[in-house]
């Protein structure tokens, strides 16, 4: 897809940012395990962290492919600081622009777009993964309150948040229709995190448990209606497999560019390593199904801009780019030989990380399904 | 190979090896990796079993047993601990055969002692990658030369008390025996993807002088003994990706069977009993594969060919099968509560310590068009 000027001159701006500032240290974060407070900042400083939003609420004011571009070239260098992005973007504060009356807009939304606080979305439960309509987490109507209940896992950058949007249901007998979505702000009583998740990649991103006993929160933290949760984290996780699908196309080309970099400084029996066909033949299709998986993702959010239906394609672009990206990653370290489980090469951290594009979000089973529901229309 | 194959000798292994695998070794694997070294009692007890020199001729003080017998041994240890596994491959397959094979009477008495004694070896693969800026160093003076180098991965390299190591200089490609922790020679952990309770280390040689009487193969003979080295540990690399392989469809299939989602076992699910299917069909091809190589290089037939398609099928089939057994697993599968993205760090690792993917199928070419 040929990008116009302004998205080109964006993706130059981010691209630019990510080898500066994010890329030297990378490495390090991956090691020590923590989301520096410092990169948040950076990356609000330079509106990346609201990117479609308008900027009447804060945001950037530019588009979904913005959006999708912005996570890819951060995700070229760093997986940690991508799903940072991803999540907080799609899933912080998505839902609360999307469902959010203009009193909620303005109390969480503008805060959250200018990324002065970190968002959160708390869906999946110990019991409830791929079959998230099977919440356990309830909320009761208590007077002007509803009492919150329940525990929630694997929940990204869910011990750093300040604002958590988190799915309950107030009658289970109801299935996905009694599913409502709710406003939690860091520091609620009744609401805690337990343990972070010791993870294979991913490792500087947070991934939190969130525990409910009896959290009390005021009836104006309900967003849209009672029994609409299940429509909002539909469209919320149906954006974010844009935004899933870009972050895998994003390591996949910083696995590519790792194993071109390495085959053109260092040499193999005294060849330069990008002379043997066998290097060729792995970079040549390693690029060919990158490119592939970029048409998809940003055909996407290209969709979504012009308001057509996307789920088709978002479904697909998630499912292919996490597809293929496992492949390049995995053939990224096979051009570095037996250097290339070390860490002194990236291409053993863009694996690690590029896996959970495959389990996030909807793994790779439920995307099939849901292109398969929508290719037979049933 | 089934049970009913292997001989007496092979059984008796398989039970005792599986006893200590399942009671003492799969509660602290995970802690082995964790702490990136293995206990000093588990080692003292892997080396009572004689796994560390199964192999080595019983005039040596080993236990004298075939290639096929180490296979059995590094199928059941893989299964809970690939860095044990590995360690007892290197020191088999890549010190002990190498010492016997090519070694001088004195270098014989000297190191396999050693390893009788309790103590295990190293092996630095030889890397053909060159990566530029630096290079290997050997100055020459008298019968004397000094080496300066720094070799990146080195296998058992951190628990190891001696190494073999390529040296390369205008002469051609030689083998020496090089003593660690002595003056002029550094041995540092390095952190790998997997594969990380091994010892796998760098070594560094500052001006380290190199005798004649340490040579383990000349000049004119290195890189093909290297080759035959490889060729040899292939057998036993693949056995432990094999063992890998079983303990992620154990995994998977323990997971499947408790999960539930939509209101059943995921194992209902025909997406998740394609994984398993695929994973069975791996395990059994690669079971006869390796065992296949094992038992050509028993009757001393050509078994280069033979290991090479055994170590590429199972070391892949190993990934394939770890990214699928995670994939079953789902979130939980990508953290550390559950072992199988540590199978998958341990295969990916095993796949490159031999001849990577490409240079075996390049190899594999080249036999066919002979």
């Amino acid at each position: 897809m040929i990008l116009g000027d302004a998205h080109r001159e964006f993706q130059a701006k981010v691209r630019d940012f990510a080898a500066k500032e994010v890329a030297p240290r990378a490495c390090k974060m991956d090691n020590d395990g923590e989301f520096p407070w410092d990169l948040v900042k950076r990356l609000a400083e330079l509106q990346l962290t609201a990117i479609y939003v308008p900027k009447e609420y804060g945001g950037a004011g530019l588009d979904t492919l913005h959006y999708a571009i912005a996570v890819e070239e951060v995700g070229r260098v760093c997986g940690s600081t991508g799903i940072f992005l991803a999540a907080h973007s799609s899933l912080g504060v998505f839902p609360i622009y999307y469902a959010g009356n203009e009193e909620q807009k303005q109390k969480w939304l503008l805060p959250l777009a200018r990324g002065e606080k970190i968002g959160s979305f708390g869906l999946t439960e110990p019991d409830a993964g791929s079959d998230a309509a099977a919440t356990k987490t309830t909320a009761k109507r208590q007077g002007d309150n509803y009492v919150i209940n329940g525990v929630k896992r694997f929940i990204t950058s869910g011990r750093i948040a300040d604002v958590l949007i988190i799915t309950a249901t107030q009658d289970p007998s109801k299935g996905y229709h009694g599913i409502s979505a709710f406003v939690v702000e860091k520091g609620t009583r009744g609401f805690s995190c337990g343990k972070d998740e010791d993870k294979l990649g991913l490792r500087a991103s947070i991934t939190s448990e969130l525990i409910f006993e009896d959290c009390v929160i005021p009836r104006a933290n309900l967003l849209g209606k009672e029994g609409d949760g299940f429509k909002i984290f539909m469209e919320t996780l149906d954006g974010g497999r844009i935004s899933i699908g870009a972050l895998a196309l994003g390591i996949a080309q910083g696995a590519l560019d790792a194993a071109v970099a390495f085959s053109k400084v260092n040499k193999k029996s005294g060849t330069p390593v990008y002379k043997l066909q066998s290097t060729q033949s792995m970079i040549a299709e390693m690029a060919t199904e990158i490119e592939a998986a970029r048409l998809l993702v940003y055909q996407a959010a290209a969709l979504k801009d012009a308001g057509m239906p996307y789920v088709l394609e978002a479904a697909m672009a998630k499912y292919y780019a996490s597809t293929v990206g496992m492949k390049a990653a995995n053939r990224a370290i096979d051009i570095h030989g037996l250097l290339g489980i070390t860490d002194r090469y990236p291409v053993e951290r863009f694996i690690r990380d590029e896996k959970l594009m495959e389990i996030g979000e909807g793994t790779s089973e439920i995307q099939k399904i849901v292109i398969a529901r929508q290719i037979l229309g049933k | 190979m089934t049970l009913m194959k292997m001989n007496s000798a092979q059984k008796l292994i398989r039970g005792e090896v599986k006893k200590f695998t399942a009671t003492e070794l799969e509660p602290i694997a995970s802690n082995i990796e964790k702490e990136r070294r293995v206990p000093q009692d588990v080692f003292r007890k892997i080396s009572e079993m004689g796994l560390f020199g199964l192999t080595m001729p019983e005039e040596y003080g080993g236990s004298g047993l075939d290639v096929t017998s180490l296979c059995v041994a590094l199928e059941e240890l893989s299964q809970s601990c690939a860095s044990l596994a590995m360690m007892v491959a290197v020191n088999n397959c890549m010190v002990i055969y190498p010492l016997v094979r090519y070694g001088s009477a004195e270098l014989k008495k000297e190191y396999l002692k050693k390893i009788s004694d309790g103590c295990i070896g190293g092996f630095a693969p030889y890397s053909d990658i060159e990566v530029t800026g630096r290079e290997c160093v050997l100055e020459s003076d008298g019968d004397k030369s000094y080496l300066s180098n720094r070799y990146d991965v080195v296998l058992n390299g951190a628990a190891a008390d001696f190494s073999t190591i390529p040296v390369r200089s205008d002469q051609g490609l030689s083998l020496y025996l090089v003593e660690i922790g002595v003056p002029g020679v550094t041995a540092a952990a390095i952190a790998t993807m997997g594969l990380r309770g091994a010892g796998i280390a760098s070594l560094e040689f500052k001006h380290r002088a190199l005798t004649a009487e340490k040579r383990l193969v000349g000049d004119d003979s290195g890189d093909q003994a290297i080759q035959s080295i490889i060729d040899y540990a292939h057998i036993g690399f693949s056995a432990i990706a094999l063992g890998l392989t079983q303990a992620a469809l154990e995994a998977s299939k323990k997971y499947a069977s408790e999960r539930k989602q939509f209101g059943r076992p995921i194992a209902e699910f025909p997406m998740i009993q394609e994984m398993l299917a695929e994973m069975k069909i791996i395990l059994e091809k690669s079971r006869l594969l390796v065992y296949e190589a094992a038992d050509r290089c028993v009757t001393n037939e050509d078994f280069r060919m033979a290991a090479r398609i055994a170590c590429l099928t199972s070391c892949e089939g190993a990934v394939q099968t770890a990214l699928k057994a995670i994939q079953v697993h789902g979130g939980y599968g990508y953290t550390k509560d559950y072992p199988v993205e540590r199978y998958f760090r341990d295969a990916k690792s095993l796949q490159l310590l031999g001849e990577t993917p490409v240079d075996m199928k390049a190899k594999i070419a080249k036999e066919i068009l002979l």
